[in-house]
């Protein structure tokens, strides 16, 4: 038999303001959160793909 | 160093720590001393984020790791970007909403009271114990290649961050991380151009990469599948990742930092600015190194960047011995830089047979001398084994020593203990809060903010003093940098999974996971001592334990096993 199901959460009163402060990012270029973390996504696979063409250039 | 250098050092440092504790003065609302008076931008979130985790030991030991591994530590962080994604997107929005001062307050609203203590033990032992570290490492560095006394260095940095941290709280850890940083950011600059404008004539930027990578310094991105090797892409990615999941999501040194911001939007830039900065910035201090390394090809450099405990065994007994190798590694050095000379005129003439000779024969000489240099260690370990073999967090103070413009010194030396100041902040400041909101809020509860304020202020000041006696009695381990990721890696797998299993477990309970924790933590531990592996797996060993024997004993205890309130998603 599975165990009861755990009650859902409510956060105690006055600290919803997530609802209100999650806006978007309001980054000029990058206007939502996808966005945003794609960007940050990019910019490391560019930094692996440069390092591993730094190492073949100069390891040899 | 000079009066100059002693003004910038003193000037800098209690300058800022007088500005930030001016600023914050009069905190007295638990809120405001623990999380800020909700206005810090994500600018600043960002830059203390960085700021808490680059301590002095970061930039004292990693150029000496470039110095002689090389980059290939850069690995080491690959993870880091992923990890600070699945951090905004799953464990950030979770903290803001419940409104929590600790991560480890989420586990107690998730599971039970025991599991929360837990997660704030595994904490404050992991957390307050490389606490000593981060003090020590930098002070015996110091005080050895300055000659100060080692006790007086640690009690005087240690004592001026517990000052302003107990004093101002969580805001005037943010605003002097702020100044702190920027003088890092600037007294590396300087010596990074410094070190370019110091290598020989005809030698430029582009001859110097050549010539690390004809030593083997650039090899950034190692594939191999080898389990032993300690930093590959695999280790780096996935290991890293853990680390990283742990540190900055579960870490109370990090998850205070970011819960200052004023707005969930704040917080997650903070974390995102660090998601594209922290490769770069750790690659640029390790490639300071290997240009280090390129630099002392030309300049000879002492047998034992320790000159100092290598000068106390040389006028023993076994000196003459000592003397003989200097004299060995000096004339090794003399041809390899001969060789090197050989190899730069080659390559700018475009005779590429000639070059490829020279430098075959420059590393010739460049492995008899690291034999020397090997010996020297070996017979100066067998003389005094509280000698470290490893003198890699030399490398980069004896040139700032030998090599920098008065002033330019001081600047550098403020560099190593700004960072050491801005991370021991966010650790006192994290120690203070855990101890005060997971263990003695339970123990006296009811009690004003006000109270709360002055026990976390004393709580700051404990951990501090426990942080300076910890330094004070400590010895150097191996490579410092390793020490303290050796330390982190051991514990914190078990709490990333204790997180895990709260965030995406939802059906388990207090009983399982405390239990799954505790094995879990005893697994990582004996496999430390039995196994050779890369310290990274242990965090995605324990992370794995953690998951898997709290899903185990959560089918065996069924129903016994009650889930706590679980979050909406």
């Amino acid at each position: 038999m599975k165990p009861p199901a755990a009650p859902e959460f409510h956060p105690p009163p006055g600290t919803g303001r997530d609802a209100v402060e999650s806006g978007e990012p309001g980054l000029p270029g990058l206007r939502t959160w996808r966005v945003v973390y794609g960007f940050v996504l990019g910019c490391f696979v560019a930094y692996v793909v440069l390092l591993a063409w730094f190492t073949r250039l100069l390891s040899r | 160093m000079n009066r100059l250098d002693y003004l910038v050092l003193f000037g800098t440092l209690l300058g800022i720590a007088g500005y930030g504790m001016w600023q914050t003065r009069g905190r007295r609302n638990l809120s405001a001393y623990l999380k800020g008076a909700g206005e810090t931008r994500w600018v600043t979130v960002g830059l203390s984020v960085m700021a808490t985790q680059a301590s002095a030991v970061t930039f004292l030991s990693i150029p000496g790791q470039g110095y002689q591994d090389g980059v290939g530590f850069v690995q080491n962080y690959f993870g880091a970007p992923l990890a600070l994604i699945i951090i905004a997107v799953f464990f950030l929005p979770i903290y803001r909403r419940l409104n929590v001062y600790t991560a480890y307050e989420y586990l107690g609203r998730r599971f039970d009271g025991k599991t929360r203590l837990l997660g704030a033990a595994l904490f404050l032992v992991q957390r307050g114990l490389s606490a000593g570290i981060t003090i020590y490492a930098p002070a015996i560095v110091l005080s050895t290649m300055m000659g100060w006394r080692l006790d007086l260095t640690i009690v005087a940095s240690g004592l001026l961050v517990v000052i302003y941290t107990a004093a101002g709280g969580s805001d005037a850890v943010n605003l002097t991380q702020k100044y702190q940083l920027a003088i890092i950011f600037a007294g590396m600059v300087t010596a990074f151009f410094i070190l370019l404008a110091r290598l020989p004539p005809g030698l430029g930027f582009a001859d110097a990469l050549v010539l690390a990578g004809k030593f083997h310094k650039l090899k950034a991105v190692d594939f191999s599948l080898d389990l032993d090797r300690r930093y590959t892409i695999w280790s780096g990615v996935l290991g890293g990742m853990f680390l990283a999941l742990s540190y900055f999501g579960t870490d109370q040194t990090q998850v205070q930092r970011y819960l200052t911001g004023s707005s969930l939007r704040e917080s997650r830039l903070g974390l995102m600015f660090n998601g594209v900065f922290k490769i770069p910035m750790q690659f640029s201090i390790l490639l300071l190194g290997a240009l280090l390394f390129v630099f002392y090809q030309f300049e000879r450099p002492p047998v034992f960047f320790n000159e100092a405990a290598w000068q106390r065994q040389a006028e023993g007994s076994g000196g003459g011995r000592l003397r003989a190798l200097e004299a060995e590694y000096a004339a090794a050095h003399a041809s390899q830089r001969q060789q090197l000379q050989a190899w730069l005129a080659a390559r700018h003439a475009g005779d590429r047979a000639a070059a490829d000779a020279a430098c075959v024969a420059a590393l010739g000489a460049y492995e008899r001398g690291n034999a020397a240099r090997i010996e020297t260690q070996t017979e100066l370990h067998a003389a005094d084994p509280h000698i470290q073999t490893n003198d890699g967090d030399y490398v980069f103070i004896t040139f700032i020593l030998d090599h920098l413009p008065h002033g330019v010194i001081g600047l550098l030396v403020t560099v190593f203990f700004a960072a050491t100041l801005s991370s021991k902040a966010g650790e006192l400041n994290a120690l203070g809060a855990t101890t005060t909101v997971d263990l003695y809020r339970h123990l006296r509860r009811g009690a004003t903010d006000a109270h709360y304020v002055a026990a976390s202020r004393g709580f700051t000041v404990f951990w501090g003093l426990m942080a300076i006696a910890f330094a004070l009695f400590a010895n150097l381990v191996e490579n410092l940098i390793q020490a303290v990721n050796i330390l982190g890696s051991i514990f914190y797998g078990v709490v990333l999974g204790l997180f895990l299993v709260a965030f995406f477990c939802k059906r388990v309970g207090g009983t399982a996971v405390f239990a799954g924790a505790l094995a879990a933590q005893a697994l990582v531990i004996a496999l430390y001592f039995t196994l050779g592996i890369s310290f990274l797996w242990f965090n995605l060993i324990g992370c794995a334990a953690c998951v898997g024997f709290s899903l185990a004993l959560h089918s065996a205890l069924g129903a016994r096993d009650r889930a706590g309130l679980v979050p909406a998603p």
